[in-house]
């Protein structure tokens, strides 16, 4: 086996443990977190300045 | 996460104001306009030159640099008027519509799902070849192409600090490879021959000129698309560098 089927080897491995902690991580934060609050986007001044009169 | 935590508010004279919260330095900015530039360099600039010819190319690239530039000055005052922190997505959105912010979304989630697997591909038949110049022929590159798709998103899935933090390690390197490269086909000599050969020398010698300013353009277009842009800057410094004197060989 030479240097290049090592780094074949290498990266199937790195790309399968890569995959797979994103997918674990995504699991857990959405086990974590409500999806209400995931998919919320508040974004840009008009918003959450409306956001924070409505609320004050 | 995006819990509105790209936003901060702060007390200015009594009055509430929000602004973006700052999470790049300048060598991340640098590091983007200088990057795409690059980008130009290694993956586009060399493959038009061999379909059209020096001149044909710098027509073409004088062409482009003048729509981006336009480019660049809509976003950099639109950007400037809008406080979020969502690109072309959040100024669509905030100035014409939630339609129209979708559709932009869409095309730049398309843009750059294409981009990536281009890149990807091409970082693997630049590994193929490298194996195969090493001794080692008919390499498979899906490991490879997989494993740039997947740093990809794994660095994007981090976060923008991180993704850009790795962006201007790998710029700082292709942008020494380049300064390697004009000394070491010392192109002051070559310029004073006038043969179609060493034109070429004196474009890319241009082009080495002409960078920084573009890469100044460039990064204030950029800076709007911080969320979306990274993914684009990781794979492709895989872009082979065609030499002018090996495309004449």
């Amino acid at each position: 086996m030479d240097f290049w089927n090592v780094m074949s080897y290498l990266a199937w491995i790195i790309s399968g443990a890569l995959l797979f902690w994103i997918v674990f991580d995504a699991i857990k934060v959405s086990k974590e977190y409500d999806e209400d609050y995931l998919l919320s986007s508040r974004e840009g001044e008009d918003l959450l300045l409306d956001e924070e009169k409505g609320n004050g | 996460m995006a819990n509105g935590a790209s936003e901060v508010a702060v007390e200015g004279g009594g009055n509430k104001r929000l602004q973006l919260l700052k999470v790049l330095g300048p060598v991340h900015v640098w590091a983007l306009g200088v990057g795409i530039v690059l980008v130009g360099e290694f993956m586009g600039w060399n493959f038009s030159v061999g379909k059209g010819g020096a001149l044909g190319s710098l027509i073409a690239c004088w062409f482009i640099g003048l729509l981006y530039t336009c480019v660049a000055m809509i976003d950099s005052e639109v950007t400037s008027t809008v406080a979020a922190a969502g690109g072309q997505y959040a100024q669509e959105k905030h100035i014409i519509g939630p339609l129209m912010a979708f559709n932009v979304a869409l095309y730049l989630v398309l843009a750059y799902t294409m981009l990536e697997a281009a890149d990807a591909l091409v970082v693997g038949d630049l590994i193929s070849t490298v194996a195969a110049q090493t001794g080692h022929e008919g390499l498979d590159p899906k490991p490879f192409v997989l494993l740039t798709i997947a740093v990809l998103a794994w660095l994007n899935y981090r976060g923008v600090f991180m993704t850009l933090s790795v962006n201007f390690v790998i710029t700082a390197i292709a942008f020494l490879s380049i300064v390697v490269l004009f000394f070491a086909t010392e192109p002051w000599i070559r310029a004073r021959c006038c043969s179609t050969a060493n034109f070429w020398m004196v474009y890319r010698t241009a082009g080495l000129v002409l960078s920084p300013r573009c890469s100044s353009a460039c990064g204030i277009t950029s800076g709007s698309r911080v969320p979306v842009r990274p993914s684009r800057n990781a794979a492709r410094r895989g872009g082979h560098y065609r030499s002018g004197r090996s495309r004449e060989s």
